[in-house]
């Protein structure tokens, strides 16, 4: 009977443990690994952050699709970018606003093409790594704007959507730093 | 009860012959679930410091789009240079499979 007892005791403290464990990683385990991949090179590692989506402007029902790359040994990151919409745009600027935040970096075409209906417009921008970082370490709705010849555009995400992203983007963005 | 069991097995059927529709190029696979990386090419360039990545989608093995082309996944990133090539293959009991290239230059 006592044995029973402490068998009993046993097995509930490892299902305990082991359920813990679980909790906490579903609490804590965004798992980050199919968003972004490393590569080793001479002079340091390189690191992709596979194309991400989201925002959205829903009158001109514009779309923008960016992508980051990050050399260790550089202060700065690759932002590149796709700009989806019907007109023709000629982009001179972008601008990242977050709440306490508003950076623009400096941008190059790479090229325009079209794409069905819409044009296809891929630019690319270096950013400071620390003005990324706290960007995605913002938890309200950020903006980015396209300074277009043919007027301003604002995209905005939802919600959930940036909750998603800015928790994998930050996640990848520490490991990067704890890795330099 | 016949006739349940006969929809039941049609439905079934026809699950089966969608499933494992969905291929994708890849080393090793699984008939559940796919996730490889592995190699394309190598070249003699000694650096890079650029990333480009494109893809293609299949779903069911019946639609199939994209273009993971080695030079849209370089054009997409403004690479001239070209250091390597990687590819990563998915798949999810063949419903749906992902062709990734990601393209290593400057």
């Amino acid at each position: 009977m006592a044995n029973n007892m402490i068998r009993m005791a046993w097995l509930a403290r490892h299902l305990f443990f082991i359920a813990l464990l679980l909790l906490t990683g579903k609490i804590n385990g965004q798992s980050i690994e199919k968003y972004y991949t490393s590569s080793l090179q001479e002079k340091g590692t390189l690191y992709f952050i596979f194309p991400q989506s989201g925002f959205e402007n829903n009158k001109t029902k514009s779309k923008l699709i960016y992508d980051i790359t990050y050399f260790e040994t550089t202060d700065t990151v690759t932002l590149n970018f796709s700009y989806f919409d019907k007109l023709e745009r000629t982009i001179d600027s972008v601008i990242f606003v977050n709440t306490n935040q508003r950076f623009s970096g400096s941008i190059k075409k790479l090229f325009i093409e079209t794409n069905k209906s819409k044009w296809h417009y891929r630019y690319t921008s270096k950013i400071l790594f620390t003005d990324i970082n706290s960007f995605f370490n913002q938890t309200n709705n950020p903006t980015i704007i396209l300074y277009t010849q043919q007027g301003i555009i604002e995209l905005n995400i939802k919600t959930k959507n940036w909750k998603k992203q800015s928790s994998v983007t930050k996640k990848i963005l520490t490991l990067i730093k704890y890795n330099q | 009860m016949f006739k349940t069991i006969k929809k039941i097995a049609l439905l079934l059927s026809v699950i089966a012959f969608m499933s494992s529709c969905a291929t994708v190029k890849s080393p090793l696979g699984g008939i559940l679930y796919t996730n490889v990386k592995s190699p394309v090419a190598i070249t003699g360039n000694s650096n890079s410091t650029k990333v480009g990545s494109s893809e293609a989608i299949s779903v069911l093995g019946i639609v199939a789009a994209g273009d993971a082309s080695i030079d849209a996944a370089a054009k997409s990133a403004g690479i001239s240079k070209i250091h390597h090539v990687d590819q990563q293959s998915k798949s999810i009991l063949g419903f749906f499979a992902k062709y990734k290239v990601f393209v290593y230059g400057e």
